[in-house]
């Protein structure tokens, strides 16, 4: 095996990689990244058995063949290499030698025979959509999940291909947050993406282009032009959140979504410790929205902001965290908050031609 | 042959025939779920396990099952598609969907460890057998006991923080139970909606077994996984239940992780655990590690003091002294002693003199405290537990593994059975005295070092009178 190319598509193709390498560490050889030169491409690939990188880097090929070798350490090592000249990969029996201008290392192989294959493909209808759409989704989402390991039906995200949409969903039952992209879907199908996957497509087809979705009978691969990604599915039904993002309110506001993120962030600073509660009083007649941290130690803190709103005065006591999270990921100046007592869900929407997005929240129940 | 059978006895084969760490990444979870016609279908839950399977091990596995059964032709491998696991997990379905609508009313102030609902039906469920007699109040502190006693007090009042995981170990009728149920019982009361669970370790262990054959794994682990403080009780009959200490090696990580506090006892220290995994062992030492040793005079007095005074009877001191002198083994005999004296005093409603105390307890004072032991049944154990043959041990190899069991085996034949010395020699290929009495010595000496070896001759003296 021996394969020519530049240092930026090397680290391209490692950087990919290697995060998956190593995260396993059941399975010794699963630390490598699998290496294989053909038709004047190399192939990297890596997975931990529950989602599987396969990336292609273009150069020119000498001879075909594969190897597997560590990959923190040949990550490492080309991170360091000059972008002057060209790098060379070459396998001599059990080693493989990267080498550069004034660098050479030998690397050793293990047998590439013994590295798992990815699955197979079982289906071919795939569904093509904008790479900055599906990141977008899922990053606006994903931090809603849960981080609970004895919940895997919600320590994931949920994308749904329908009503003429993809729906992108993340709960941890205590807050939900949907995307929806108004992108016109041909057909019906949902998939239940496990949350450390979720994030490796965000990471890895931020800015590439169309990727294809393809949910295969008991997986599912998501493709772009040089990434391919193949995950595990969570086995398990998500609830049906729909059903939980209520659909009345007796307040309505609409307030400066900075303004109320450096609210929320000022009075943080009176927050006792382990505590996230502040109180929030909605004056929709005064046009006045007051949020307060008080009777701790550290002081207490008052921050008023402007709104415009119809509907009933309203106290809640509302999760800080859990709100700046939110508002975080809604797009645009204003927000649009939507409140029915203390005891019910808030929720929080945007819109736009192009895409919806909702974010509900409970109250802190005293 | 039943298809699960069947499987097992595959498994089994292939563990021979396949690395460990390649068996347990590619064959868990694996299973036969349909056979007509010769024609075998092995389910595996993971896309990735099915393409390696069928790819690599396809020939291995057909193989093996034609080992087994002759009948079988072909094999092939399957993955359940999500509508089958839809299907599956459709039960919990509905106490998802119960959780989630709406989302839970619950105090959700600290997202790092938030309210769970349903948790208090899961600790209804577990049933936790914490018996309320035993508290901190309850329990003598001696100089026996006092670093377990502390560091179990330390633990109640900062549970998850003080020391994580704490193991203690000690002889049986030391009161290891007692110490682990009151930290149980005194976390409960400080925190009343912590859920704290305890189990004896054969119970885990049961229970798992029994997920396993039910297919309720995710229960298991969920019942497990979802405490604020587990405690686990002689740990040592882990030993040589590989699966088993696997699933509680992940328990125990779930749980470390989420800063849970775990409390384990046996009745030897991990290390000495003869068959624990070692990444089960290191972890189990990780925190703090506590023994508590036979109870000196003054302990064993003060307890028996204590129990007159939570049972009211009325006993004289010079009773009790007598009896924490004659009453040496363990806190349990020594119990069993006062209640015998006590239930005297209370059916004739007298108080017992020394007289009467020495004849009711002529059975438990004079009953041989030991079993009379022959010399064949130390060798055996010597030899079991070396794993060295009878020839080997009695021979005249002077080879160092079979030298230091050789000398065990002397000094324990000396200690237990009063045999002299030149008759030790003689049954050692006829070795002469002083090579026996040196043995003797050497390993008296020995054992006020090595902590390890001292284990070693107590857990045999435990086998040679079990």
């Amino acid at each position: 095996m021996k394969f020519t190319c530049t240092q930026e598509n090397l680290l391209r193709g490692i950087s990919q990689t290697a995060p998956i390498a190593g995260r396993n560490s059941q399975l010794p050889i699963l630390a490598n990244v699998l290496l294989h030169t053909q038709q004047n491409t190399l192939v990297l690939t890596s997975t931990d058995l529950e989602i599987g990188v396969r990336t292609v880097v273009g150069g020119k090929m000498g001879e075909e063949g594969s190897c597997a070798i560590s990959a923190k350490k040949l990550f490492e090592y080309v991170q360091q290499l000059p972008k002057t000249h060209p790098i060379t990969i070459e396998k001599k029996e059990r080693t493989v030698i990267v080498s550069t201008k004034g660098f050479t290392a030998q690397f050793s192989s293990a047998d590439p025979e013994e590295y798992p294959l990815l699955p197979e493909k079982s289906a071919t209808d795939g569904i093509t959509i904008s790479s900055t759409v599906l990141c977008e989704a899922i990053a606006s989402t994903l931090f809603a999940a849960t981080r609970e390991e004895t919940r895997p039906e919600i320590r994931s995200v949920i994308l749904s291909w329908r009503d003429g949409g993809l729906h992108v969903a993340a709960t941890d039952s205590f807050r939900l947050a949907e995307y929806t992209a108004l992108t016109p879907s041909v057909r019906e199908v949902s998939v239940l993406l496990p949350l450390s996957s979720a994030q490796e497509v965000a990471r890895l087809f931020a800015q590439v282009g169309d990727v294809t979705v393809t949910p295969h009978e008991n997986y599912v691969s998501f493709e772009s032009s040089h990434i391919e990604v193949t995950s595990r599915l969570v086995d398990g039904v998500y609830p049906k959140y729909e059903d939980i993002i209520p659909t009345t309110h007796t307040t309505e506001v609409r307030i400066n979504r900075d303004e109320f993120s450096r609210a929320l962030k000022t009075i943080s600073v009176f927050l006792p410790r382990d505590s996230k509660r502040v109180s929030l009083s909605i004056r929709p007649s005064e046009g006045e929205l007051t949020a307060r941290v008080g009777g701790g130690e550290n002081g207490e803190g008052e921050v008023r902001c402007e709104i415009e709103g119809t509907g009933d005065d309203i106290d809640v006591l509302m999760n800080v965290q859990y709100l700046l999270e939110g508002i975080a990921h809604i797009a645009g100046d204003v927000c649009e908050g939507y409140f029915s007592g203390k005891h019910e869900p808030v929720v929080f929407r945007r819109h736009s031609k192009e895409d919806a997005y909702v974010y509900v929240v409970m109250p802190i129940q005293v | 042959m039943k298809d699960d059978q069947i499987w097992k006895v595959v498994l089994d084969q292939l563990e021979l025939r396949v690395s460990r760490s390649n068996f347990l990444t590619w064959f868990r979870n694996t299973s036969i779920t349909d056979r007509a016609d010769g024609m075998v279908t092995i389910e595996t839950k993971n896309p990735f396990a099915h393409v390696w399977l069928s790819k690599k091990y396809r020939s291995l596995i057909l193989e093996t099952l034609q080992g087994v059964d002759t009948t079988i032709a072909d094999v092939k491998f399957s993955v359940p598609s999500q509508t089958t696991a839809q299907r599956v997990v459709k039960k919990n379905v509905r106490i998802v969907a119960q959780k989630n609508q709406p989302l839970p009313t619950t105090d959700n102030q600290q997202p790092s460890t938030p309210t769970r609902i349903g948790r208090g039906a899961g600790a209804s469920s577990s049933s936790i057998p914490l018996n309320a007699k035993y508290t901190f109040d309850t329990f003598v502190v001696g100089t026996s006991n006092e670093i377990a006693h502390a560091a179990c007090r330390a633990v109640a009042n900062r549970p998850g923080e003080a020391y994580n995981p704490l193991f203690i170990y000690g002889g049986v009728g030391l009161g290891k139970t007692h110490l682990l149920q009151a930290v149980g019982n005194a976390i409960l009361d400080a925190n009343p909606s912590f859920t704290v669970m305890y189990v004896a370790s054969e119970k885990f262990a049961n229970e798992f077994v029994e997920s396993l054959q039910e297919q309720t794994t995710q229960q298991f682990k969920k019942r497990y996984r979802n405490v604020d403080v587990l405690i686990i009780d002689d740990v040592q009959f882990f030993a040589g239940k590989d699966k088993t200490q696997e699933e509680l090696f992940y328990t125990f990580n779930s749980l470390y992780g989420q800063n849970k506090q775990l409390i384990l006892s046996s009745d030897r220290p991990p290390s000495a655990i003869p068959t624990l995994q070692e990444r089960l062992s290191s972890r189990l030492a990780a925190g703090m590690i506590a023994d508590i040793k036979k109870p000196d005079y003054e302990t064993r007095l003060a307890i028996l003091q204590e129990k007159r005074d939570l049972r009211g009877v009325p006993i004289d001191q010079d009773v009790l002294v007598f009896i924490a002198k004659n009453v040496q083994s363990n806190v349990r005999d020594l119990e069993g002693a006062f209640n015998q004296v006590a239930g005297h005093s209370e059916f004739h409603n007298e108080k017992v003199t020394i007289e009467q105390t020495k004849r009711i307890l002529k059975d438990t004072l004079t009953k041989p405290q030991r079993k009379t032991i022959n010399v064949q049944e130390i060798i055996d154990a010597i030899s079991s537990y070396y794993n060295i043959s009878h020839t080997d041990l009695c021979g005249k190899s002077r080879k160092k593994e079979i030298v230091r069991p050789r000398q065990v085996a002397m000094y324990l034949l000396r200690k237990e059975s009063s045999m002299s010395f030149p008759s030790i020699g003689e049954h050692f290929s006829g070795r002469d005295h002083t090579t026996a009495m040196h043995a003797c010595e050497k390993i008296e000496k020995l054992i006020e070092q090595d902590e390890e070896l001292s284990q070693e001759v107590l857990f045999l003296r435990e086998r040679i009178y079990a």
